[in-house]
């Protein structure tokens, strides 16, 4: 009873609604909007429905908008808008999202000037900017972008240049642009000294750097290489000396800026003579120490204070001074000499010359020693080391067709060999004067030789018009004019000024001189085989050598003709 | 035969003479002729325009020479299957250099650098890659097995190593040339023109990255070569002069970290650093073999003890992903050098722990005690885990007479963390038959069990 009781209430409940919704038979039509707000981002879009224009964003239709109906919105500088709905509209606003159009932007320049040149872009309607450079590392010689299309604020700059400023509107099918930069050297009085200055220390530092860098270079080898002991001329060192010697050149720009405008920084000069000091530093640790000492002297005239007295730039040195750096340089410095070598342009000019290493060889018996011996094995071997370093620079010059050039050694005496005895070879001593060593190909030249002391085979080097020192025939040089004088038995008394020239090369054509062609390392046959051969009288036979039999042949016969004769 | 001769020198000098003529209209013409074609995409066409501009051209040479030069370097890296690629850019690199000779800007002088050791990089691997096709297998090679872990020295011909020292060479006067473009746009920045926006401009700081990457790789490339004629520790106090300026842009983070890497191993050690960072950047691309390849590498240039730790330590961190014995073997490797650094101490003891409990898991008994028992003998976070884990361990291990080892191992950790471990200590003291300890445990910790129980109870 209940039961029924309660299904009849929920009958009476629900009628008075079923009526009331049968009441209101367009139900579907009422729910839909007729008052669609239509808004844009960014507002003042022009709208269009269904091809009629309707109005600039934000407004309000009072339409219907249905399946099929069709909305196009445009606005300067935003991709055009389009949407066709699929389903009828719900709600009261209807967002259109444009997007912003982008163009081609590219900035370019004929002017190489243009080159590393900053471009700032502000965007005028967002606060955002846009920042490029020219040809950075892409392989541009232009400035090529894509950009939204709109207004902005153009800034290209470049040091030294004046500032490129102007508005640009970037329109839809995109722009050229093309700069021309003009120079804008500031006035000297303008420049920042303290710039100037900051730039120097930072120099320093860096140098003081590689300074350490390479002093480790060697001291802590790597556990492969073992042979770390005395380099001869370490190349590794080769990159540090020119960084070093770059610091040390832009240092001194900057010190010559300085000078221009008239003033003087002691920090500047300070920084240059430090930085030139451990130049000089590295090139001790390379040996060369002659190149070492001339930038230490040049460092001491330009420091303004005791260059030795600074402080030692290395890591956890800095209770020691610069001086103790230099001591090692400077030291071994004292013990070389300057040797000024000139070669012979022949020994250039053959090719057979070049693999032929020239070499030197201690004296080490000689009446006086002007260098105390070496007192440690390891200075011995560094003794050696630079005997051996010299060959290198000697051997690497001539490979390099240098024909006049210095080299320092240890004090001493030397002879310079070389390992297939095609050089002169010749004894020089190295001193605190400068020495001379001229190196020049060794010919033979074949010369009948003296038998009795009255018997004259000379060959003596002509000066001017006098004759100057006797010269072993073995030992000629090509280029440089003789005078031979043979007086003996059996050859006819003869006496010639000749100039030897390399086989296959100009022939020197010198008045009352005679040429003849030799090759170095194999005797030159002229005066027994060539056409002006030396003459025997009647009694020598015709390639000069003496005969004995034929000579007591001939003297009865020819006694024995005269006679019958008579 | 004289006849001959003369005719074609009648014929030949003309069209020479034509070809050197000096004309600013030609040469515009062709300047015209190479930029349409470069619009297009056709560099070996633009190429030719503009050299035949540069031929002709009498002013505003030098720009001519910069778009030769930007285009032969489009050609190159268009071109990938072209003939004669490295002459491309070889004339690419030659071109900037006459636009230098022509003009001394800092800018065109980093373009010049860059581009010329691009062509040496090219060149060497060409030359590398050309020589290693041609090394012979020697006759003990290694199995392949051992080859990604065994580094066997190239013996490179006399006449490739001639060609790789000129190599070097290029190279590095190509570095020089972005530095001291570098120094030169500093010095104008800072002395000519105060800075406006930033202390350092956009330009610098592309310059000083370009300068650091190409620093980096060419030390790489030629410790292929065994660094055969090159300096590799000129380059730390240069990536240290370049990264204090690089500190001073929008990313000092790359910078800095560029700077520590190059300094690893007491930052006079290049050879070591570089073949690290390769290793780092293996891994990160999740190349596991090549990593601890470049690692080991590392390792025979390495000096001091703490940089082979690290370096182990690095190799474990590496092969953890998925090869954890062997992590675990050169976290040994990284303690056996470096006992005192806590990380090399947590590294190896948590890697053990690892792999003992993989085994305990796998009722690998004996294997798990192997393992964890080395990493129970030193202080580290989890010695307390280690120690319950060795105790564990002997307790389920088919092995005789190992209770009291158990049971010290448990104590040992139960000193460590009392409220941690008790649970175990007692019932390992319990199972040993020490009632008095276990009874005590009881007592002391009665009011945690008696939580326990509660939480556990519905």
């Amino acid at each position: 009873m209940n039961t029924l009781r309660f299904i009849l209430f929920c009958i009476l409940l629900t009628t008075p609604f079923h009526i009331q919704a049968q009441e209101t038979e367009p139900a579907p039509r009422t729910l839909l909007k007729t008052k669609i707000h239509i808004r844009s981002e960014p507002t003042g879009a022009q709208v269009f429905i269904n091809g009629q224009e309707a109005g600039y964003t934000p407004f309000v239709i009072e339409k219907l908008l249905d399946i099929g109906d069709k909305i196009q919105a445009y606005a300067h500088g935003y991709q055009p808008y389009t949407r066709t709905f699929t389903t009828t509209v719900l709600a009261d606003t209807v967002h259109i999202a444009l997007i912003r159009q982008k163009a081609h932007l590219e900035i370019r320049s004929d002017q190489l000037a243009a080159l590393g040149a900053e471009i700032h872009l502000r965007f005028a309607d967002q606060d955002t900017t846009i920042t490029g450079f020219i040809n950075i590392g892409r392989g541009n010689v232009a400035y090529q972008s894509d950009l939204f299309v709109g207004k902005y604020r153009l800034e290209i700059s470049k040091p030294g240049f004046n500032l490129i400023e102007q508005d640009l509107f970037l329109p839809p099918r995109g722009k050229l642009i093309e700069i021309r930069f003009t120079r804008n050297p500031l006035p000297l009085t303008e420049l920042s000294i303290p710039g100037l200055v900051d730039i120097a220390d930072q120099y320093l530092a860096e140098s003081a750097q590689l300074l350490a860098a390479a002093l480790a270079i060697g001291e802590t080898a790597p556990a492969v290489e073992t042979n770390a002991s005395i380099r001869l001329s370490d190349p590794r060192l080769t990159p540090f000396i020119e960084d070093l010697k770059y610091y040390s050149h832009q240092t001194r720009e900057l010190e010559r800026t300085m000078r221009l405008m008239g003033k003087s920084e002691r920090s500047l000069l300070r920084a240059l003579s430090q930085i030139d000091v451990y130049r000089g530093i590295v090139l001790g640790k390379y040996r060369r120490f002659s190149e070492a000492h001339r930038l230490f002297r040049e460092s001491r005239e330009l420091s303004p204070f005791p260059i030795e007295q600074e402080p030692n730039p290395l890591p956890g040195k800095t209770s020691q001074r610069l001086g103790d750096l230099m001591r090692f340089a400077e030291q071994w410095h004292t013990h070389l000499g300057r040797l000024d070598v000139n070669v012979n342009a022949a020994w250039l000019a053959i090719r057979n010359m070049h693999p032929n290493t020239l070499r030197f060889e201690q004296v080490r018996f000689t009446r006086d020693a002007p260098v105390p011996p070496a007192t440690s094995p390891r200075e011995q071997a560094m003794y050696d080391s630079l005997v051996v370093l010299a060959e290198h620079i000697l051997n690497d010059n001539i490979a390099n067709r240098e024909q006049e050039f210095s080299l320092t050694l240890p004090k001493g005496h030397y002879m310079l060999k070389d390992t297939q005895n095609m050089a002169i070879p010749i004894s020089f001593r190295i001193s605190d004067a400068p020495a001379f060593l001229p190196i020049s190909p060794r010919v033979s030249l074949w010369l009948p030789t003296a038998k009795t002391a009255s018997d004259t085979v000379r060959l003596q080097t002509v000066v001017g018009d006098e004759l100057g020192p006797i010269v072993q025939p073995d030992q000629i040089t090509f280029g440089r004019e003789y005078a031979l004088l043979v007086k003996m038995g059996d050859y006819k008394r003869h006496r010639e000024n000749i100039i030897l020239y390399p086989t296959g090369g100009i022939k020197p054509v010198w008045p009352g001189v005679t040429a003849i062609a030799a090759t170095p390392g194999t005797e030159c046959m002229y005066y027994k085989t060539g056409n002006k051969k030396l003459e025997t009288s009647i009694l020598g036979n015709i390639q000069g050598k003496r005969s004995g039999i034929l000579k007591y042949l001939l003297i009865p016969i020819v006694g024995i003709g005269v006679a019958l004769a008579l | 035969m004289k006849k001959i001769t003369l005719i074609l020198a009648f014929l030949i000098l003309p069209s020479l003479t034509l070809a050197q003529e000096k004309d600013d209209a030609l040469a515009y013409q062709a300047f015209e002729q190479g930029r349409s074609a470069y619009a297009l995409g056709r560099y070996l066409e633009a190429i030719a325009h503009f050299e035949r501009a540069c031929n002709h051209a009498l002013i505003f040479t030098s720009a001519y020479y910069i778009w030769l030069g930007t285009a032969g370097e489009r050609a190159y890296d268009t071109g990938q299957d072209a003939p004669n690629r490295l002459d491309l850019l070889r004339k690419s690199a030659d071109a900037y250099r006459t636009a230098l000779d022509r003009e001394q800007d800092p800018d065109v002088r980093y373009e010049l650098g860059r581009l010329t050791v691009k062509y040496a990089m090219a060149r060497a691997n060409f030359v590398l890659e050309r020589e290693n096709n041609r090394q012979p297998l020697p006759l003990d090679f290694p199995p392949p097995e051992l080859r990604d872990s065994t580094w066997i020295p190239t013996r490179f011909q006399p006449a490739t190593i001639d060609s790789l020292h000129r190599i070097w060479h290029l190279a590095e006067g190509g570095l020089r040339d972005i530095w001291m473009a570098i120094l030169g746009r500093e010095q104008k920045e800072i002395v000519y023109a105060a800075p406006q926006r930033s202390s350092m401009s956009d330009t610098l700081q592309a310059y000083l990255s370009v300068y650091i990457e190409n620093s980096l790789n060419l030390v790489e490339t030629a410790g292929q070569a065994n660094f055969e004629g090159i300096e590799p520790d000129f380059y730390i106090p240069k990536i240290a002069a370049a990264s204090s300026r690089g500190v001073l842009g929008d990313n000092p983070d790359w910078f800095n970290q560029v700077l520590a890497a190059a300094r690893f191993d007491g930052g006079y050690n290049m050879r070591c650093a570089i073949y690290r960072l390769k290793g780092l950047r293996h891994s990160k691309e999740e190349e596991a073999n090549r990593a601890i390849h470049a690692m080991q590498r590392a390792l025979v240039y390495a000096r001091s003890d703490t940089s082979r730790a690290a370096l182990y330590l690095d190799m474990a961190f590496t092969a953890y992903r998925d090869d954890l014995p062997r992590a675990v073997e050169y976290a040994k490797y990284a303690y056996a050098h470096n006992q005192y650094e806590p990380r090399v101490c947590d590294t190896y003891g948590g890697l053990s722990l690892s792999l003992a409990s993989v085994k305990l898991k796998e009722g690998a008994y004996r294997e798990a005690i192997s393992t964890i028992y080395p990493v129970t003998s030193f202080g580290w976070q989890d010695r307390g885990e280690a120690l319950i884990t060795l105790a564990i361990a002997y307790f389920n291990s088919d092995l005789q007479n190992v209770g009291d080892r158990a049971y010290q191992a448990a104590e040992m950790a139960y000193r460590i963390a009392p409220e941690r471990y008790w649970e175990e200590f007692h019932r390992i003291a319990k199972s040993q038959g020490n009632y008095v300890q276990a009874r005590q445990l009881e007592e002391k910790h009665s009011s945690a069990l008696l939580s326990k129980k509660q939480d556990t109870s519905p």
